[in-house]
């Protein structure tokens, strides 16, 4: 190997090289996984494999058992959604305001919508629904609510040839309106 | 014969350092040998009795692991001294009052010895030995050490045997013995004559290969070798290893001889045993054991790295959506899954024992609502904004398929979610009704597309009596998202 080494230096020692760092990344791995798993039977590169699988096993089945637990508690869900449908309500009485929207083309495919509005719950899913019916493709949006309001910027592309941008904003105070009120 | 080795280690711990350290040595003893050749024999008695006091003095001092052979070496020395042949051996040490002739002499004395034992065996090796024998005067004495070397009759033939065909072990044995038979209690000349043998090893000729031969019998009476004479054993073969030229055909024979008698020699000293075969294999690569084992190595060297790789294979198979499949990804795969198992774990406990607290709660607030008392409901309500044991939930995952990749990250009831997926039609209508469905409020949203994959980063807020966790919303994401990604639904 050393002689070799020696005859063809630079790619063997490459190779070497290599093959060295390789193992040391895996080695370095195992032992950080070793640390990981509290009960480490044997030092061997095998047992560590082993009593991870096992450890692992054990969290997944502890998980799945947790995740039973909070379904079989979940099942008073429904009336606390009463509680919290009147919640919303409390948070809209809090603040009132107007909705605003600002349609503003950028260029002949581009458009930029601005839209204040009430913050509702489904309101965003919404709003996403009503650019697919117009067949406007979001490339950008900036969504920040505040206290029951919620403020989108959103740049679309669409075919804007059929559509004026005044239609857009009709079309969507309508929507928008029309789901709010819903 | 270990005993006898044991005796003269102290004063060159190690005997081929002995050897080096020579000359020294011999220098000074050679003057006292000199002076007592030159002196009456009744003095030379007087220094024989304190010399071999002194000798015993050293064995007592010597590492009490070598305690034992010291007592070893005092019987032997005793039963030497009582020897016909010491006196012998004086007189002829008196005879020869310069060392150098003595030491020339000793040779002789060592190979005509040979020389007589082997024509007793009448072997082939006498003609050569005969050549030598012509070219070197026998000296007078040679009875003398007949005698000697015949003093335990029982053994000598069959060891004569077994040493007549391996001449290798008898190199290492012949050291020993040989100090012992010339145990002449006088250490002087003890040291001076293994000085001897050493100086004579580097021939290559059968001549020091005869010389060796003879001391056999000795051999079984003594006690395992001391682990400093392993160096020796170690250092020898190399002389050895000339040997073979001027006798090669015995060599296989005698591995046969050695199979056969091979207790005699395992229970004198088995490493020397070992070695030899050691050095056999090595001179011959093709013979057989060798090979075996190595096939043997290769098949369980083979299947432990089978089972490794295969339990690296498992390992990978339990980590969902694997990326990669060499050995360090799957590790570190491996890694991040049981660090976000423990952190998905510690979430769904702190969520369990929350659920359980609030509906405590519940069955508090609705005994305490059919008394209608507004003051314990709105501590209830000051205890419900409480962390649940001082306990911070916390937890994020990374999912990831072919097109979709999910990081979700809970800070208490904050949810951050970071999406990237290759575009497509409403993509941000389905995300928005998974986050409804989650019933995950919505803080803010960022985000668009950068070449040909959407990137959004959505900030938001579990409702409060919602018990969703990490995992369930990534998984949920990744599942309601790769379904569309395969379906390719029409717009609507």
């Amino acid at each position: 190997m050393e002689e070799s080494n020696q005859q063809q230096p630079v790619y063997k020692s490459k190779n070497l090289m290599a093959e060295r760092t390789r193992r040391t990344k895996i080695n370095q791995r195992l032992y950080a996984l070793r640390a990981l798993v509290p009960n480490i039977t044997k030092m061997s590169k095998a047992t560590i494999l082993d009593d991870a699988f096992d450890y692992i096993e054990d969290l997944k089945k502890q998980v799945k058992e947790l995740e039973d637990e909070l379904v079989e508690m979940g099942d008073e869900r429904e009336e606390k959604q009463e509680s919290e449908a009147s919640k919303w309500e409390m948070a809209q009485e809090v603040q009132k305001c107007e909705l605003d929207v600002v349609v503003t083309p950028v260029d002949a495919k581009t458009l930029e919508i601005k839209i204040v509005c009430e913050k509702k719950e489904g309101g965003f899913s919404k709003l996403m629904a009503a650019l697919g019916h117009l067949g406007l493709e979001v490339t950008s949006i900036n969504v920040t609510s505040f206290r029951g309001v919620a403020l989108n910027t959103i740049c679309v592309e669409g075919e804007l040839e059929m559509l004026k941008p005044i239609q857009v904003k009709e079309l969507l105070i309508e929507m928008v309106k029309e789901h709010l009120t819903i | 014969m270990y005993g006898g080795c044991d005796y003269f280690d102290p004063h060159d711990v190690n005997p081929i350092q002995g050897r080096i350290d020579g000359q020294p040595q011999t220098a000074i003893n050679c003057p006292e040998v000199a002076a007592m050749g030159g002196s009456s024999s009744n003095n030379l008695e007087d220094n024989l009795r304190l010399s071999n006091v002194s000798l015993e003095d050293l064995s007592k001092t010597n590492p009490p692991s070598e305690g034992s052979m010291g007592i070893d070496l005092q019987q032997q020395l005793r039963f030497d001294l009582e020897q016909e042949y010491n006196s012998h051996l004086l007189q002829y040490m008196l005879q020869d009052s310069h060392p150098q002739l003595e030491h020339r002499n000793w040779e002789q004395d060592m190979q005509e010895m040979d020389i007589h034992q082997q024509q007793q065996m009448e072997q082939q090796q006498q003609q050569q030995m005969e050549q030598q024998q012509q070219q070197m005067p026998l000296p007078h004495d040679l009875q003398c050490f007949n005698s000697a070397a015949h003093l335990n009759p029982p053994y000598t033939t069959p060891d004569l045997l077994n040493l007549l065909h391996l001449p290798r072990c008898s190199v290492t044995s012949m050291l020993p013995a040989s100090s012992i038979a010339f145990n002449s209690p006088e250490r002087k000349h003890n040291n001076f004559h293994t000085l001897d043998m050493f100086s004579e090893l580097p021939m290559t000729d059968s001549t020091s290969a005869s010389t060796i031969l003879y001391d056999p019998p000795l051999q079984l009476s003594f006690p395992p070798q001391p682990p400093i004479f392993r160096d020796l054993f170690h250092s020898l073969p190399l002389h050895d290893y000339s040997l073979p030229g001027s006798r090669g055909g015995p060599y296989l024979g005698g591995v046969d001889d050695r199979d056969g008698n091979g207790g005699v020699f395992q229970e004198g000293d088995g490493r020397q045993f070992d070695n030899s075969l050691l050095d056999f294999r090595r001179e011959m690569p093709g013979l057989g054991k060798g090979e075996a084992r190595g096939t043997n190595q290769f098949a369980t060297e083979r299947q432990r790295r089978e089972q490794l790789s295969e339990k690296f294979k498992a390992l990978g198979s339990l980590v969902p959506n694997p990326a990669k499949t060499d050995r360090a990804s799957v590790v570190s795969d491996a890694i991040d899954y049981i660090k976000e198992l423990q952190r998905s774990i510690n979430e769904l406990k702190i969520l369990v024992e929350k659920k359980r607290c609030t509906r405590e709660r519940r069955k508090r607030m609705k005994v305490e609502d059919d008394a209608s008392n507004e003051i314990e409901s709105s501590s209830v309500t000051a205890d419900r904004e409480q962390p649940f044991n001082g306990s911070l939930r916390s937890s994020w995952l990374l999912r990831k398929s072919k097109e979709t990749m999910v990081d979700v990250r809970i800070i208490e009831d904050e949810v951050y979610i970071k999406l990237t997926q290759r575009k497509k039609a409403s993509f941000l209508l389905l995300v928005a009704k998974i986050l409804d469905e989650l019933q995950l409020e919505l803080l803010q949203v960022a985000g668009g597309n950068i070449g040909d994959y959407y990137i959004f980063m959505f900030n938001t807020k579990i409702g409060e009596d919602s018990s969703v966790y990490a995992s369930a919303i990534a998984n949920k994401m990744i599942e309601v998202l790769d379904r569309q990604h395969l379906t390719f639904p029409a717009k609507l």
